[in-house]
């Protein structure tokens, strides 16, 4: 079984199965190696082979038919492990669920199977997704493909590897403070952190309530338009706010950069980063600005306190709902989660709501910030893959600092203020390690960020890069892209 | 950041029936100690934020109609 096909992306991937160039079987036979091959990365919890062949045979007889399901027909798809896929493992990482079999498919589920997409698997992820670097005590710590020592962010972090490790052409992730876009750029593939309420929680097990978002990850930022056009649309059954726009985000791929005013954040841009992450974000900035877009300063006088106000949120609402398992399963957490629940137990209620005030005043601050950009940009995290087992980091050298804090430093601002933000590979390190430049957009303006990211991704070729394991045909990683 | 009394999150812990063996006390108040003070601070700062109406965000948005989530407390 030749693996080539692994190489094309979700986009071609469907228009080779709908001119019957590729066969959907060959496509998940392939994926399924590829699951087997990279076992030692930890990056799935569960591989759904059964039912993924027999989809993919289905598939394969409705379409020499020629009846296609959707855009995404006959495309292996990997699904993070907190969203539900029917009749199949939902642990979220965690051992306390490691029995639940969900009776229906999450909507975000069964809106890619009605596309025709094929779920090969559920992937890994840091436990119950509370926390950045899916170190998980019940199914392995993930670990990175660029570097197996090291981690691979979270907590969509099997996510991110399954993509890029071209295992599927596209993965679901969920995003409560960074969870998509974290393991995207230490990973080296694209990941989007929708609008909230751009697309339904339904069937997510969910971390932090008034943050969470489900979101894809695929290769490059069509690939990632190509399955929110699916994903997008305001369920019945979701309490969160309505998506007020069309499913298409497409129109504007590939319109480019020119007259797109790209905002630099005052004093948070570029600030306290590693410098090989500064280098490579100032470079894509200069890539973009070279292709006509311009830099605008724009200031967010209040972007200070937003890590606290972050790690408020984030504990005191998972605190809430896991408030009986923890009292009748404590030993069931591994020792960080278990902490951080406890911890969120002892807050007192005025910090909470100060913090969720706070996210109104720093919404306000950066719609006026785009009122004047289109996208604002900064790093996605201020530094590449740490070793394994790490709990602090050095951005600065030899001082060492909590991880937690220091991994949330830039995803903050969108998941505090409900804003899109897209993670886009923009470059490595000395050691062959990924960056991600992180864009921030208007309200529902998804469709701006994949412009302006596929503009990017046209001119450079950071996104087609494979991990040393499985680059067999390809060049290794170069700083110019 | 000084640590939060080991005896204080002994006795918040009481206040929410939050069982805790003394093995987790020290874990805690250090954990604690970092995130309360940068809380407050941050809380301090609201409170003199006009407008003083300025609305917290309350958008819920995980579904309540999802029979199949998993819940803790149900």
């Amino acid at each position: 079984m030749s693996d080539d096909v692994l190489d094309l992306g979700l986009i071609e991937a469907a228009a080779l199965v709908a001119d019957r160039q590729v066969s959907p079987v060959e496509l998940v036979e392939a994926s399924l190696c590829r699951i087997e091959a990279i076992s030692e990365t930890y990056a799935y919890i569960a591989v759904l082979a059964d039912d993924a062949r027999a989809v993919a045979r289905a598939s394969e007889v409705m379409i020499a038919a020629g009846h296609r399901l959707g855009p995404l027909h006959g495309v292996p798809v990997a699904v993070k492990d907190n969203i539900a896929v029917a009749g199949h493992p939902t642990t979220a990482g965690a051992r306390i669920l490691a029995d639940h079999r969900p009776t229906a498919d999450a909507t975000v589920v069964a809106r890619l199977r009605s596309a025709g997409a094929i779920v090969v698997g559920k992937t890994n992820m840091h436990e119950f997704a509370w926390g950045g670097t899916s170190a998980n005590p019940h199914y392995g710590s993930v670990t990175n493909p660029w570097d197996v020592g090291r981690m691979p962010g979270g907590s969509s972090g099997g996510s991110g590897v399954a993509v890029a490790t071209r295992s599927c052409a596209g993965a679901l992730g969920t995003d409560t403070g960074g969870s998509i876009r974290l393991p995207s750029a230490l990973n080296g593939v694209t990941g989007l952190r929708p609008t909230i309420g751009r697309v339904p929680n339904t069937g997510v097990v969910p971390l932090a309530w008034s943050m969470d978002t489900v979101g894809p990850m695929a290769r490059s930022a069509v690939d990632c338009a190509a399955m929110l056009t699916v994903l997008a649309g305001h369920a019945a059954a979701d309490g969160g706010p309505v998506d007020p726009a069309g499913a298409d985000r497409s129109d504007d791929l590939v319109a480019g950069t020119d007259g797109i005013r790209i905002g630099v954040i005052d004093g948070y841009s570029f600030h306290h980063t590693q410098p090989a992450v500064e280098k490579a974000v100032r470079a894509a900035l200069e890539s973009l600005t070279a292709h006509g877009a311009r830099t605008v300063e724009v200031t967010i006088d209040d972007i200070e306190g937003n890590i606290s106000a972050q790690l408020t949120i984030e504990s005191a609402e998972p605190s809430t709902y896991h408030q009986r398992w923890l009292r009748e399963r404590p030993e069931d957490y591994g020792a960080d989660v278990r902490l951080l629940l406890e911890a969120g137990e002892l807050l007192p209620a005025t910090h909470y709501l100060q913090a969720q005030r706070y996210r109104t005043l720093l919404r306000r601050q950066a719609l006026a910030a785009l009122t004047t950009a289109d996208v604002l940009v900064c790093p996605t995290l201020p530094f590449t893959a740490t070793p394994l087992g790490e709990v602090t980091v050095e951005i600065d050298e030899g001082v060492p600092e909590d991880m937690l804090s220091a991994i949330m430093q830039f995803t903050g601002l969108p998941s505090l203020t409900g804003l899109p933000a897209i993670s886009v590979p923009c470059g490595f390190d000395d050691a062959g390690l990924p960056i991600g430049m992180q864009l921030i957009g208007r309200p529902f303006a998804e469709s701006t960020l994949f412009r302006v990211a596929a503009a990017f991704q046209q001119c450079t070729s950071f996104h087609r890069e494979a991990p040393p394991s499985v680059s067999h045909r390809e060049a290794p990683p170069s700083a110019g892209g | 950041m000084s640590a939060v009394p080991e005896e204080t999150v002994r006795a918040l812990a009481g206040y929410v029936s939050l069982p805790l063996d003394e093995d987790r006390l020290g874990p805690l108040s250090e954990l604690l100690g970092a995130w309360i003070p940068a809380a407050e601070t941050l809380s301090a700062r609201m409170r003199s934020v006009e407008p003083a109406e300025l609305e917290p965000v309350i958008a819920f948005t995980s579904a309540q109609a999802a029979q199949d989530t998993p819940r803790a407390s149900s």
